[in-house]
């Protein structure tokens, strides 16, 4: 039979317990139907997990799994396939080889994802589910992703992202990575929840979480089962009291007694078990009178995401760019950076980079990195002043923003490096461990990141405006002046001449400069 | 008051044992065809037979390892097997008498004639020596006993004629001398019965064998010869963990069929007693397993006889299976997806299934079909129709139950035809059988996919569609079809189940779903509220389940039951089950629906099902329990259950002392010939309607006729 276009849409998740394939008919963006959720238990993270490696017998298994899975993508005649795994397979050893093998037997393709970028398609649906329905945007929220190997974390306030925090500590990880009695369990979590007490303590504007938000399968599974609530539009809400009802009915029970009581696969009783511990703990940190469920899973976001026609896991741009902006600035506020200064740098290295974005062809997302390392770049004098672009340096690529993966914050973390003394050299081995590609994005957003950073030399926001003229050999800045004595003209036009150097060196084009009044 | 307790529970052996009296009763019943009787004794012999081959077998095998047993009542299975023994004698003794004393002669008034015994064979001698030496000498086997060769492994189920013989003069010397030699009768050539020409005359093909024995064995006088049978245990499990073992794993305990050990054998009653104690030695029998009888073996053959004779005013009119009005000329996936349809076969035809399959198996945007297959007919249009999908491209995918008993033989063959046509055939769940009766068809519409589920209490077989009334359930409802798709992903192993929205799975929770819909009315009943459970089932076994009626019944909840054949359940006993009543309606379909009600508060709830209330159904078996929600539906299984409770025709009622007794009334009332009219009634104002609406009317047609 001819094959027919298909709006009908194959995801397959693999996960640390178990393997999920999703199929979902697209009514329209956004908009789908589920068709098929098929999920077999299948304990890949217990390999990973204990031994660094998925055995062969596991591998088998897995390529077992997914034939299955694909005579039913092929059974609907399903032209878009996505596979993604996680941190099962992120963190084994044997992953190139799984994923070769997996292609090679079943013509599917799985792609690893990192932790933020889970988080983020997840953020991105839980969104969608949760509209402004139970004060999701005005509220602290407290959003708690819990899978098999990997916890991540989003605080929300007033609809805008705080800080994300990923740990690496997961259900499946727990169960098995400690041989201690289970009693123990609520012990060895309590370093995780002092963690993230801690992290919340940096963020001055937080005084209390007051909604909560969790995303885990297995517990969703178990109140979907048990018929315990109904789901009012995509949510299931679990009152303090009916939560702690299911809690401690759970609890006690055991996983074993779960396995027989509710006809859970082995594997998933116990991991459902320690979910319940680890929603209880966080639940306790936080004032929330309610534990909200959001009917969603990896695989239902992620073909949510994929009904915008577009293969690669993107991002609806607008609300991200906002999100990694936001917490951007609370990063900054953990470490008390100079704002006023940041913002201002921010808008003017904006505003360059919108005036000379044509004639070099910069893309959109270099626009962000700008803004980013813009808002970050002094964050290093929280630590020390001197040399503090390397401590900014430091500090940005150890963190994690929402939106943005591992790359993309070292690109940042190293414009913000960039913002003054050194200019990129061959014998800086962070610098060249880039592409060839984004060592030149470093190099131009830096060149102009210096310019506006010698703008607002003063921290004094003297500047309000800039303008850029180009010719052929002469790059002429113009920037207006709004307040501030007459002696700051030439400190201006000293530091930005100081800190043109690479956009001379990059461009090669001469800075001049003009104030205005 | 505990109700657990022993007395309150009826022997499932017993129960079954009376199951089939009622059966033999239907022989007896002058108001019943002669031939229809005739059938009926055959009936009572195959029920036996498998009775034997399975429950005595297990019963059997209890005793030998010195178990109690699980009996409901509390019962040793040698009190059983005991009890198993008296019954079946008397049994027997009932339907040699009604087969010899009054089937035979009363056919003969009708001119056809059963030639049963020796003596009046002689006025055919010539006729049937010639029969014999040109048709039957040919393809027998004498299998000697001696010292070289062995005492020979007896198939089940096959008669033999043990021949006892003697050296004589014309014995060569040189060759090895047998005393008893086996001839296994063939039956497959011409039948059991041998017809003589130009007249309704049978005669038994054993008979004719034995008038001319002594042709087979030169040099031996014939000192005895004598029909024997044998029965093996039947009853195996499976060991495999691997479903796909399953299929050599049953192939070869078909193949080991004729190695298990011996339950039954029955032999004409005047058999020479040196033969007789061979035989028992030799199979390590004894006088419990022994049955003679008076007259010829294996009454089953007498199915034959019902078959052979034409003589349509000693039968029943055979039914006229309607077609049901709005499936003429209709897109049958559009008719489903108006309205959910419902039929009650053998009354409604069994076309719209194989047409919707065959309609399936053509259609472009068909994508897959999915069906559990029990047992099919053998020459199923079912399974022609899936092989045609397959080799249209559809994914065609078929749970095949290798494991349905003294089926896996023709399972097996079927399976292996839809393989290699492409199909995807899973040989069902190790440990479990897939008892559910479940079609999906998946088609990509404009709105997407849309799922067309078939769901029935009876096995996709046409030829049991005639015979056993079941209800089938047409839907394209999209939660319905999910649980369906569920089912099937959980069947063929590709995902453990998610979310059930309306239908109800065993082993997973069907016991649970069982059991709160009758707490439900136990608890209305507490609080003062109206409350009512109807039930027609086939079985009634669970203890549980019992127990939870006979607590529903002590809190008021009137329970009336429809049980075909064992009820383990003791009706009418005060402070245990004085509100529930147990029928039995035994007569000329075999009644195989599955329907559950209950009252709910006004609110009522109607489910039809794969599964009785046995255990097996509940832990051991794939089943499933499926709501029927739409009013028109409801109406319909309403007024079989309502046509059903007031047949007096048919219709024994339990008693609490365990007696069955037959329900009569003035006015004769039919349940058969009701719902038939009825149902005639329904289609042809369908028809009236449509004509009055001066809607164009195309003819009736069938698959059949085609």
């Amino acid at each position: 039979m001819k094959a027919k276009k298909s709006n009908l849409i194959a995801v397959i998740d693999i996960g640390a317990h178990s393997i999920r394939l999703y199929i979902g008919h697209i009514l329209r963006k956004g908009i789908f139907k589920q068709v098929e959720n098929l999920w077999v238990p299948i304990p890949i993270g217990l390999d990973t997990f204990n031994t660094g490696n998925v055995s062969n017998h596991t591998i088998r298994d897995l390529i077992k799994i997914i034939k299955n899975f694909k005579q039913t993508i092929d059974e609907y005649q399903i032209n878009t396939v996505k596979a993604i795994a996680t941190s099962s397979i992120r963190e084994a050893g044997n992953s190139d080889v799984l994923i070769e093998r997996i292609a090679n037997t079943t013509g599917i393709q799985v792609e690893i994802i990192e932790p933020i970028t889970e988080i983020e398609v997840l953020y991105n649906n839980i969104k969608k589910v949760m509209k402004d329905r139970y004060g999701f945007l005005k509220d602290s929220v407290l959003i708690f992703s819990l899978g098999g190997g990997g916890t991540q974390i989003v605080l929300q306030d007033m609809g805008e992202v705080v800080f994300t925090e990923t740990y690496n500590q997961g259900t499946l990880r727990l169960l098995k990575s400690f041989d201690l009695p289970a009693k123990l369990f609520e012990y060895i979590l309590k370093p995780l929840a002092a963690s993230f007490t801690e992290t919340v303590s940096h963020f001055s504007d937080i005084t209390e979480i007051i909604r909560f938000v969790v995303v885990n399968d297995d517990v969703l599974n178990l109140i979907k089962i048990t018929h315990r609530e109904k789901d009012v539009q995509g949510i299931y809400r679990l009152t303090t009291k009916k939560f702690r009802a299911m809690y401690d009915e759970v609890i006690k029970m055991g996983p074993e007694k779960m396995t027989a009581k509710f006809g859970l696969n082995e594997n998933v009783s116990g991991t459902t078990w320690v979910a319940f511990l680890m929603i209880g703990l966080f639940f306790n940190l936080t004032g929330a009178k309610e534990v909200l469920f959001p009917d969603l899973s990896m695989s239902s976001a992620l073909l949510n995401q994929l009904s915008f026609g577009d293969e690669q896991i993107i991002r609806s741009k607008k609300s991200m760019r906002e999100n990694i902006i936001s917490a951007a600035i609370h990063l900054g506020k953990k470490y008390c950076f100079d704002r006023q200064h940041a913002e201002l740098v921010a808008q003017l290295s904006a505003s360059i980079f919108d005036q000379i974005q044509e004639i070099y062809g910069f893309g959109n997302q270099e626009k962000l990195y700008l803004e980013i390392a813009a808002l970050l770049h002094d964050i290093g004098a929280y630590i020390a002043a001197g040399s503090h672009h390397k401590h900014s340096y430091l500090l940005i690529s150890s963190c994690e923003i929402m939106g943005l993966s591992k790359r993309e914050i070292k690109i940042i973390a190293l414009i913000a490096r960039y913002h003054r003394k050194a200019i990129p050299k061959p014998s800086h081995p962070e610098y060249m461990s880039l592409k060839q590609a984004d060592r030149i994005t470093v190099a131009r957003l830096s060149a102009i990141l210096r310019i506006a950073d010698g703008i607002d030399a003063s921290h004094l926001q003297l500047v309000k405006n800039v303008k850029i003229e180009l010719d052929a050999e002469i790059c002429h800045i113009t920037v207006t002046m709004t307040k501030g004595k007459h002696e700051y003209f030439d400190v201006v036009k000293y530091t930005v001449a100081k800190k043109s150097d690479l956009f001379e060196n990059f461009f090669g084009l001469k800075v001049e400069m003009e104030i205005m009044i | 008051m505990n109700i657990d307790n022993p007395k309150y529970f009826f022997n499932r052996e017993w129960s079954w044992l009376n199951f089939n009296k009622r059966v033999l009763f239907e022989a007896s019943e002058e108001q019943n065809p002669l031939l229809e009787r005739l059938k009926f004794l055959a009936i009572v012999s195959s029920n036996l037979e498998e009775f034997f081959m399975v429950r005595v077998a297990a019963l059997k095998k209890q005793k030998a390892a010195g178990s109690k047993g699980s009996s409901i009542d509390k019962k040793t299975p040698e009190e059983q097997l005991a009890g198993i023994r008296i019954e079946v004698n008397k049994m027997l003794k009932e339907q040699y008498s009604l087969f010899y004393k009054t089937i035979v002669p009363k056919l003969k008034e009708h001119h056809v004639e059963l030639l049963l015994d020796m003596k009046s064979l002689q006025s055919y001698k010539n006729t049937l020596s010639y029969f014999f030496d040109s048709n039957i000498q040919a393809v027998l086997t004498p299998i000697s006993v001696g010292p070289t060769h062995p005492f020979p492994k007896l198939v089940s189920g096959q008669l033999y004629i043990a021949v006892e013989l003697k050296p004589n003069k014309d014995s060569n010397d040189k060759i090895e001398k047998s005393r008893l030699s086996f001839i296994q009768v063939p039956i497959n050539i011409h039948g059991r019965f041998i017809r003589l020409e130009e007249q309704e005359t049978y005669i038994p093909i054993e008979n004719i064998i034995k008038l001319f024995v002594d042709r087979l064995y030169n040099g031996y006088d014939i000192i005895s010869a004598s029909i024997i049978r044998i029965t093996r245990d039947a009853d195996f499990s499976i060991n495999s963990d691997a479903a796909s073992d399953l299929l050599t794993a049953i192939e070869s305990n078909i193949k080991r069929l004729h190695q298990r050990s011996v339950v039954k054998l029955e032999m004409e009653s005047d058999i020479s007693p040196t033969v007789l104690k061979t035989l028992t030695a030799k199979m390590e029998l004894n006088d419990d397993n022994i049955y003679p009888l008076k007259g010829i073996l294996n009454l089953k053959d007498l199915f034959e006889i019902f078959g052979k004779v034409n003589k349509p005013d000693l039968k029943d009119a055979p039914i006229k299976h309607i077609y049901p009005y709005d499936f003429n000329g209709k897109d049958i996936f559009k008719l489903i997806r108006e309205n959910d349809r419902i039929l009650y076969h053998p009354y409604y035809s069994y076309d719209p299934i194989i047409e919707l399959v065959k309609k399936a198996a053509e259609d472009e945007r068909v994508l897959a079909i999915k069906v559990t297959l029990y047992r099919t007919s053998s020459n199923s249009a079912v399974i022609k129709a899936l092989i045609k999908a397959a080799e249209n491209g559809k994914y065609v995918t078929i749970l095949d139950e290798l494991k349905a008993r003294f089926d896996e033989k023709r399972n097996i063959q079927s399976a292996k035809r839809l393989e290699d046509a492409g199909a995807h055939v899973i040989y069902g769940i190790a440990e479990m059988k897939t008892h559910c009766k479940a079609l999906m068809i998946v088609r990509r519409e404009k709105g997407g996919i849309r799922r067309y589920v078939h769901l029935a209490t009876g096995n996709y077989n046409e030829t049991t569609a005639r015979l056993y009334t079941d209800l089938s359930f047409f839907t394209s409802d999209e939660y319905i079809g999910e649980d369906v798709s569920t089912l099937f992903n959980l069947l063929t192993g590709f995902s453990l189940p998610t979310k059930w929205n309306y239908l109800t799975a065993a082993p997973l929770d069907l016991r649970n779903k069982f059991m709160s819909l009758i707490t439900r009315e136990t608890e209305n009943a507490r609080n003062g509220c109206k409350a009512r459970i109807v039930a027609k089932i086939n079985s009634l076994l669970d203890k549980n389940l019992i127990l939870a009626l006979y607590e529903a019944s002590n809190t008021g909840v009137k329970i009336d039951l429809i049980v075909r054949g064992i009820c383990a359940l003791r009706p009418g006993l005060k402070g245990v089950s004085e509100n529930i009543t147990v029928r039995s309606i035994i007569g000329k379909f075999l009644e195989h629906a599955r329907i559950y009600y209950f009252y709910n508060s006004g609110n009522e709830e109607y489910y039809l099902s794969s599964a009785d209330w046995m255990t097996r159904n509940l832990d051991k078996r794939v089943e499933l329990l499926f709501p029927i929600r739409g009013k028109n539906e409801q109406t319909f299984i309403k007024k079989i259950l309502d046509t059903q409770f007031e047949d007096n025709t048919n219709t024994w009622r339990l008693q609490s002392n365990g007696v069955y007794e037959m329900i009569e009334g003035k006015r004769k009332k039919n349940s058969f010939a009701i719902i038939e009219a009825y149902i005639k009634k329904l289609e042809s104002s369908k028809k009236a309607a449509d004509e009055k609406a001066g809607k164009v009317f195309k003819p009736v047609k069938s698959v059949d006729k085609k």
